[in-house]
């Protein structure tokens, strides 16, 4: 059990700078999701925490103790990798045990505790296998297994669902929940999938070109982005924005001083008549359960919406589409929520 | 037959064999006996007995010819001439041995089977004339000067008068007395290996043996003598008539005689095999671990001077041990390593060949498999042998391969280091002094070359696939 | 300078050290191979544990590093020493600094020592002049046959495997198997001559190996036998690694077969053919253990080094002097000839 600090860190390699500032508190216990796009510096930051990457500036606190000049073998944590990383030359129960022997743990505690994990990831059936004998799924397991058996303090995942396929990450995305609640554990994780930082996390930390934009709950960051970059990454399908000036006087009366984009997400839309705005439909997809329909502005700007009905709208048909006030978004020329 | 040769002319879905096929097809096999009859006669060349190979026999299989030996002896009744069959081949060859060899026979049995002329000329033959005349000197209280008289110039030995005493012994001793001091009507018995052949006689049909000294492919007859009668002279015989009683008969006292007893004076063959052995596995040992490590800290670190030693290491390709034969003789000798297989082994251990191949096949490495282990808490080393070490392992078994090759054939190493202390000679070493020193005992060293030749020719067999892949990917031997 | 600063038992005793600190340090491993290996790489194991990361990749280098210093770095600056100083010894401060007189011993007409005619001069030169003969021709006739070799192999042949292996067999022979395999054929009463005689070919046997007429040739013949696999094995590498679909497409337009060979195959052979060809060129320079177990009638560049250098008889006054002077003259042939195949490779080597 543990809680992690990050004062102001900093990284670069040679003189750019890839990591510029960052604050994190990460509470005791805590499901911890790093999301942002891909080169945003979220991977590098999870190498510093691990102490696979010196940091430039700033510290990084475990349970208040600074660990910058710890090895990463000293820090107790274990990360489980996108590759996984596991050692192919090794059965299944050796790369378990590699990381124990390196304790120098005795044989009998090494035994105990890989039966366990093997028990609760249901991997007792392939522990004499190698890696390379294994489905997708069972070598994610190990790779969780090898960092589980390690009791570490801290859990850190680097993207570990991007090499599966759809349905099993669906399947894992649940187990991972579960077993953070069974373990109790502070856990960081790393994605670049927004869906997975929804689903699983008690706090998100949304990055961008190495700052961190938001940090929050998942609603909050729904409910509440604090600027146009966390409104448009959270969220599937993606937030419409329309310039201010291109809005009908109808609805831009009620934007507050300062305005400059107005966002509303395409779900909150709904087909009515007044206080509206007028759209030409261009595409309409039908998904059943839901609809989406893809639409341009008297403006040219482009639109979606997202009906959870089935709609009899055709593309080409002009419709006025509207919304509730509280669902509106207010972002200033700099972008920042107001 | 047509099927047969369809069989092999054969072609999966495609018209039969071109001209240019056919060439190609020569060509292959005109390589194949370029290549191989050379090793074949070697090796057919290593099983043939030491009178054939003194005889520079050009059969291909070693056909040994039944021998016998056609002895002379002088005697008062003049000369003699006898066939002597039966006798073991190192009865025959009893000049060509060494003491030692000599020491392990059983002559006095073997001798207890002849009498009268075959007795005294086999006695000659087996050198045993003068140790028993002066035993006979000393044992009758003869004149000392009976025992160097032989040795005497003709105008001393006037001055004596042997004659006198030799007579009034018994008539053996006469003869042996009389044999030992060059007295007529005794002169030293004859002893040579001859050729049994044999052949039908027109008139009898009867099967006729005679023994030949050679047979001359050129001529067409031979001058032979008659086994059952070899007083009668020579007879000339048509070569196309006679029965050459030819044999199978690989001759396998030339390995089995170097292997286990010392019959090559100062060369110890089996001690050169040894030595070769340990240089080969010891020096194979240490070349995969130190350049394995080598390799692991220019593929894996980020370190200052990183390309510098990398360049360094690549720049001793530039000049090897063959140039600097002086330069490494003297460092060979300050390191105290002179005249040891120390010095055979260390300093051909770094071979930038092994840290280059090692270092791009190690490049193919994840990173990530080494920061998992850096989060499993390994030390460095740790992840050298326990991870880099095995997933390295295709490239170092092609590095250990080619390392026994290189170490079991060098010359230059074992040239400088150990020239001057046989007892650390490689067989390398021991095969070129050897055949250079006795060339009466080629048998020998024909077969020992033969068994140098094994431990590689097994490695190209069995591992051929890793040889063949390491040298097309690297380039280098 | 010291002669000996080591002794082989100061070998020993360093290296029963160095285990048995190792032993000690390793006491709390278990397992056989855990504990040998921590037994033998303690210092980095001790280095990592006291000093941290940073000094490990020289550790690991250093074994490697040590062993080309003392046998090869410090070898070549040493050749330097004994080529501009005179005498028997090999110990410097038994010799003289001559200056550049080795150079002008071996390549003077006069003898500065004697002021008479130089015999040396010579012997260097006959040395140099047949070694080119040698190289000239050898590496020619060889890369023919190696690229003949492969492109035949390279065909839809039976058996490809083992012709393969049979071309590549001799380059795991030892060169004094090589030498002594031919020698039973080209000796004055070898299996050549006598089986020439028999045919009534030739009269008397001929000493192939020593006649001045037929040295060369067999010198040439019997290197190009014992070699060409190796060649042929990397141009074969060479000539499958060019895209089959190439070959497909020039048959699509129906190319004739010999244009396939002059306008697809060779220039896309081509970087590898000249890399075979200088690293032949490069061994041809160093030809000697094959030369010297054959006894041939003619002296290459290296025999008359290791002559000169006495190492395998008696050690004459300038002997070692100028053996270093030309094993200086054939590094730098080498070493340009090394420089241009790195430039030829030089994208094979990723840096």
């Amino acid at each position: 059990m543990a809680n992690l600090k990050l004062l102001d860190i900093k990284k670069s390699y040679g003189k750019t700078e890839v990591v510029h500032g960052v604050d994190l508190e990460v509470l005791d216990g805590e499901f911890c999701v790093l999301v942002g796009p891909s080169g945003c510096g979220k991977s590098t930051l999870l190498r510093m925490i691990a102490g696979l990457e010196a940091i430039t500036a700033g510290s990084i606190l475990i349970d208040d103790v600074e660990v910058n000049n710890i090895s990463a073998a000293k820090r107790g944590l274990a990360m489980v990798f996108q590759s996984y990383a596991l050692y192919p030359h090794m059965t299944v129960r050796q790369n378990l045990a590699f990381g124990l022997e390196n304790l120098k743990l005795d044989k009998a505690d090494i035994d105990q505790r890989i039966i366990k994990a093997a028990n609760q990831l249901r991997m007792e059936d392939y522990l004499k296998r190698k890696p390379g004998q294994l489905s997708g799924g069972q070598r994610q397991r190990v790779a969780i297994g090898r960092a589980i058996v390690r009791e570490p303090s801290i859990y850190l995942f680097d993207e570990p669902l991007s090499n599966l396929d759809a349905e099993l990450r669906v399947a894992t995305r649940v187990e991972l929940k579960a077993l953070h609640a069974r373990l109790g554990n502070t856990m960081v994780y790393v994605t670049h999938d927004q869906i997975e930082a929804m689903t699983m996390a008690d706090k998100i930390v949304v990055m961008h070109d190495g700052i961190i934009e938001q940090t929050g709950t998942p609603l909050d960051l729904y409910n509440k982005p604090s600027n146009l970059f966390v409104a448009g990454f959270i969220g599937s399908p993606k937030m419409n924005f329309l310039e201010c000036s291109s809005l009908p006087e109808s609805i831009k009366k009620l934007a507050p001083k300062g305005s400059s984009t107005f966002g509303v997400r395409p779900e909150h839309l709904t087909i009515k008549e007044e206080n509206s705005i007028p759209l030409k439909v261009k595409n309409v997809e039908q998904l059943g359960s839901d609809s989406y329909l893809y639409g341009e502005t008297i403006e040219g700007q482009d639109l979606s919406i997202k009906l959870n009905i089935q709609t009899e709208i055709k593309s080409k048909q002009s419709v006025n589409v509207g919304f509730k006030a509280s669902d509106m978004h207010w972002f200033d020329e700099n972008g920042m929520s107001l | 037959m047509t099927a047969v040769i369809e069989f092999f002319t054969r072609r999966q879905g495609k018209k039969k064999l071109s001209l240019v096929d056919w060439v190609s097809y020569g060509f292959l096999f005109l390589g194949f006996l370029i290549i191989f009859l050379p090793v074949l006669w070697l090796i057919m060349n290593s099983v043939k007995s030491q009178f054939l190979l003194q005889k520079y026999d050009t059969n291909f299989l070693p056909l040994d010819y039944e021998r016998v030996a056609r002895a002379t002896a002088y005697g008062p009744e003049g000369k003699e001439i006898m066939i002597i069959k039966d006798l073991p081949s190192w009865a025959m060859f009893w000049k060509d041995l060494n003491e030692d060899e000599r020491a392990e026979k059983d002559l006095d049995n073997l001798l207890s089977n002849y009498s009268g002329n075959e007795y005294y000329a086999l006695r000659t033959h087996f050198e045993l004339v003068s140790g028993a005349a002066k035993e006979l000197i000393i044992e009758r209280n003869l004149p000392e000067w009976l025992i160097k008289y032989p040795s005497m110039f003709p105008s001393a030995k006037k001055e004596y008068d042997p004659e006198s005493i030799v007579n009034q012994l018994d008539p053996e001793e006469t003869r042996l007395l009389s044999e030992y001091l060059g007295l007529k009507p005794y002169k030293p018995n004859g002893f040579t290996s001859q050729i049994l052949i044999s052949m039908i006689d027109p008139e009898t049909s009867e099967v006729v043996e005679y023994s030949v000294s050679r047979i001359d492919p050129n001529r067409d007859i031979v001058n032979a003598r008659l086994i059952s009668n070899p007083q009668a002279g020579i007879v000339k015989l048509p070569v196309n008539e006679i029965i050459l009683n030819k044999r199978l008969k690989p001759s396998w006292i030339n390995y089995t005689d170097p292997l286990t007893k010392n019959v090559l004076g100062s060369f110890d063959a089996v001690r050169c095999l040894n030595n070769s052995l340990f240089v080969t596995i010891v020096a194979t040992l240490i070349t995969l671990l130190i350049n394995s490590m080598a390799a692991f800290a220019l593929s894996k670190y980020r370190f200052n001077g990183q390309i510098i030693f990398f360049v360094i290491i690549l720049a001793t390709l530039m000049v090897p041990a063959s140039v600097l034969i002086v330069g490494i003789f003297k460092m060979v000798t300050m390191t105290g390593l002179s005249g040891s297989l120390w010095g055979v082994i260390i300093p051909g251990a770094a071979t930038p060949t092994g840290v280059f191949m090692l270092r791009q096949y190690m490049l193919t490495i994840p990173d990530e498999l080494l920061e998992a282990a850096r989060m499993d808490a390994a030390s460095e080393w740790t992840i050298y042998w326990r991870i880099i070490f095995p997933l390295a392992l295709p490239a170092i078994v092609v590095l250990g391969i080619l390392s026994i090759i290189w170490r079991w054939n060098d010359l230059i190493l074992p040239m400088i280091a150990v020239s001057t202390t046989k007892a650390a000679y490689t067989i390398q070493l021991c095969l070129l002094d050897f055949n250079g020193e006795f060339i009466a005992r080629e048998h020998y060293g024909l077969a020992m070359t033969v068994v140098s030749l094994v431990p590689t020719t097994l490695v190209f067999v069995f591992l051929q696939k890793y040889i063949t892949t390491g040298i097309a990917s690297t380039g280098i031997k | 300078m010291v002669d000996n600063f080591l002794n082989i038992n100061n070998w020993y005793l360093f290296s029963f050290f160095y285990l048995l600190i190792g032993f000690v340090l390793s006491r709390d491993v278990y397992g056989l191979m855990p504990r040998l290996m921590s037994t033998l790489g303690w210092p980095i194991e001790f280095t990592q544990k006291v000093f941290g990361t940073k000094s490990l990749p020289y550790l690991f280098l250093f074994p490697n590093i040590l062993i080309f210093g003392l046998f090869t770095f410090l070898p070549l600056f040493m050749n330097f020493g004994f080529s501009v100083t005179d005498g028997t010894s090999i110990n410097f401060e038994n010799r003289d600094f001559s200056g550049l007189d080795n150079l002008a011993r071996i390549t003077q007409e006069v003898q500065i020592d004697t002021g008479g005619e130089n015999v040396e001069d010579d012997k260097f030169k006959a040395a140099m002049a047949d070694t080119f003969v040698f190289v000239i021709l050898q590496v020619p006739i060889m890369i023919l046959i190696a690229l003949f070799t492969s492109i035949v192999l390279n065909r839809e042949i039976i058996g490809r495997g083992f012709w393969r292996a049979i071309f590549f067999y001799p380059v795991m022979l030892s060169p004094v198997v090589v030498a002594f395999l031919w020698t039973l054929i080209l000796k004055r009463q070898g299996l050549l001559s006598q089986t020439l005689i028999d045919w009534n070919w030739i009269s008397e046997p001929i000493q192939w190996l020593i006649d001045p007429s037929w040295t060369m040739f067999w010198s040439i013949f019997v290197y190009t036998w014992a070699h060409t696999g190796f060649y042929m094995l990397i141009l074969l590498a060479g000539l499958q690694s060019i895209p089959r679909d190439l070959y497909e497409a020039a048959q699509m337009d129906g190319t004739s077969e010999s244009r396939v060979f002059w306008r697809i195959t060779l220039p896309l052979l081509m970087p590898i053919l000249l890399v075979v060809t200088v690293l032949s060129l490069i061994k041809a320079v160093q030809a000697f253990e094959e030369l010297y177990a054959l006894q041939v009638g003619w002296i290459s560049l290296v025999s008359y080094i290791v002559e000169n250098a006495g190492i395998r008889g008696q050690k004459t006054f300038f002997g070692l002097g100028i053996a270093a002077m030309a094993s200086l003259i054939v590094a730098s042939i080498l070493i340009v000839l090394s420089l241009l195949q790195f430039y030829l490779t030089r994208r094979q080597v990723k840096l």
